[in-house]
């Protein structure tokens, strides 16, 4: 069933679970929950379409040493399906290294097991509707000790989780899906350990409370942290913030624009060539993953009047290899198949990166994020060492030669291209130890008997491959663990 | 009289163009070649790589390149 928050008269609702934030996390936790027989509240602050009454309220600032606006605000989407309405349908699992403790981080990795949360790919594949028998995930075959070809999945067209789903839901005799309905507020017991039930709102000034067994967050990477720190009105440093870890270890995938290269190969380099390191590469250098992407130019393309004869000369020079050399050690010149080197480089965890709140109020009156997006040293080593290793790898493989901006190769000079790839996790990172950590392996927060996270906040480290699929898997897991009480 | 095989208007002006670039590229290259310095990052360079400009390259790669 599908309700309209701002059409409503109740005051109270009652469920077994409730779920807060209609996206991949979200809906897939909310099914998990239905099929074993809970009746759920699915519950979105937006409404089926993007409004920008909505998606302001995602407004704040960003004052790390990476300043992104689209960090903040653009990244997500805040109506029904959340940000799988924009995403690129990219899909992948995490390398064993990813659930290794590593020292070189300082801080610990992930609780649980791999083949644990891969016991629910299978299922995670078909709700993204990939093929389960195209085996996407094995890694081809490439003569290197250094890095691997990347191994991943598409999504393709991207899921869009409202279009796919929305007809079930409303369907549902299980599931209540609200719109428009904000959470605004987590009321505790008196004693503390326990929500006694939520304050949710509509666009129209109407407050609405919910009452479950269990409460579940889905509102995204950022958004679990900032609900859980403006619930600051029983527990002064807000709900679950026992260790002061709540915000902390934002992390991001770096997008690095590393440089050029030519092509020496072009059946090896094909139209895009992808890199993952080898775990002996990491652990060698103390480094986290990532994957560079050698996307190549397909045919070169000219502007302006003159285009017509720019690209005749370009071709001319293309065909003879020694005027190609001669052009390039004048010009940043590329023929058909030379390309530039894009990336997602996995962030470390890291307690300065996180989200804060500001003192500026939305319209709920909740405080609005800082975003205080980080890299550190440990961040740009990795950088570093794989934009070198994997120039001197496709050198030696005869692949490609490549030309690393200058801020790759000098340590001294700041790391200036990077970007998001909005893929946001780490602020309510999973420990079983509550010091370093915000929920515990079967993702409850910490202290708190009837609250959990599901969605990529609880990832203890981001790895080098999309998040997307871990996020369906964890909630599947999750759906499991919940539905079992 | 040296008789030669007649080229299209199209051959002519590719020629006349790659002629017209390659040929002070080709000079200019000549002597930037000859200040050249080689700048070997010492990690880089002690397993058989050096990096010109940027590129990174196996050392045999380099014509003229000395330790």
């Amino acid at each position: 069933m599908l309700i309209d928050l701002n059409n409503e008269k109740i005051r109270e609702a009652r469920y077994d679970v409730c779920v807060y934030g209609a996206g991949p996390a979200g809906i897939t936790l909310a099914r998990a929950l239905a099929g074993k027989g809970k009746s759920v509240a699915l519950i979105e602050g937006g409404s089926l379409n993007f409004s920008e009454e909505s998606q302001s309220l995602y407004d704040g600032k960003s004052v790390g040493n990476i300043q992104d606006w689209n960090a903040v605000r653009n990244c997500r989407l805040r109506y029904f399906g959340g940000t799988s309405n924009h995403w690129t349908g990219r899909c992948g699992i995490f390398d064993p290294i990813d659930f290794e403790n590593r020292d070189y981080y300082g801080l610990p990795g992930w609780p649980i097991r791999r083949d644990e949360v891969l016991s629910y790919l299978s299922k995670a594949l078909e709700i993204v509707d990939i093929p389960t028998n195209a085996l996407p995930f094995v890694h081809p075959p490439l003569e290197s000790n250094r890095f691997r070809l990347s191994a991943k999945a598409l999504s393709l067209p991207p899921t869009r989780f409202s279009e796919k789903y929305l007809n079930e839901i409303k369907s549902s005799s299980k599931i209540h899906a609200y719109i428009n309905a904000n959470l605004v507020n987590l009321n505790l017991r008196e004693n503390g350990g326990s929500l006694a039930g939520t304050e949710v709102r509509n666009f129209r000034g109407g407050s609405f409370v919910f009452v479950a067994g269990q409460h579940v967050l889905a509102l995204g990477g950022i958004e679990n942290a900032r609900i859980l720190l403006n619930a600051d009105k029983q527990q002064k440093s807000g709900i679950g913030n026992h260790s002061g870890m709540v915000g902390r270890c934002f992390m991001e995938h770096f997008n690095v624009a590393y440089g050029r290269f030519v092509t020496e190969n072009q059946q090896a380099m094909g139209s895009v060539l992808e890199l993952n390191p080898t775990a002996a590469l990491m652990k060698e250098h103390g480094i986290g993953n990532g994957v560079l992407a050698f996307n190549t130019n397909s045919e070169a393309v000219m502007y302006g009047r003159l285009k017509v004869l720019k690209k005749a000369v370009r071709d001319t020079i293309c065909k003879s290899e020694s005027a190609t050399d001669i052009s390039r050690k004048f010009t940043n010149f590329d023929c058909p198949g030379d390309g530039v080197i894009s990336s997602m480089i996995e962030q470390s965890p890291n307690l300065d990166s996180r989200v804060l709140l500001d003192s500026e109020r939305d319209k709920f009156g909740l405080r609005r994020i800082k975003l205080d997006w980080r890299m550190s040293d440990a961040d740009r080593k990795t950088i570093r060492v794989l934009g070198i290793e994997a120039a001197k790898e496709t050198a030696r493989m005869r692949y490609a030669r490549i030309q690393l901006n200058d801020f790759i190769l000098d340590d001294t000079k700041e790391i200036t291209a990077v970007g998001p790839h909005c893929h946001q996790m780490g602020t309510t990172r999973m420990s079983v130890d509550p010091r370093f950590g915000v929920v515990n392996p079967n993702s409850k927060v910490h202290g708190i008997s009837n609250l959990y996270i599901a969605g990529s906040s609880v990832f203890p480290t981001g790895g080098g491959i999309n998040p997307t699929l871990t996020i369906v898997m964890l909630a599947l897991r999750l759906g499991g663990h919940i539905g079992s009480l | 009289m040296k008789m030669t095989k007649k080229q299209s208007p199209i051959q002519n002006r590719r020629r006349f163009l790659a002629a017209l670039l390659t040929f002070p590229l080709l000079l200019s290259s000549i002597a930037h070649g000859r200040e050249k310095k080689f700048l070997a990052i010492p990690s880089i360079g002690a397993d058989g790589f050096v990096i010109v400009n940027g590129w990174v390259m196996l050392k045999q790669d380099i014509t003229g390149y000395k330790e």
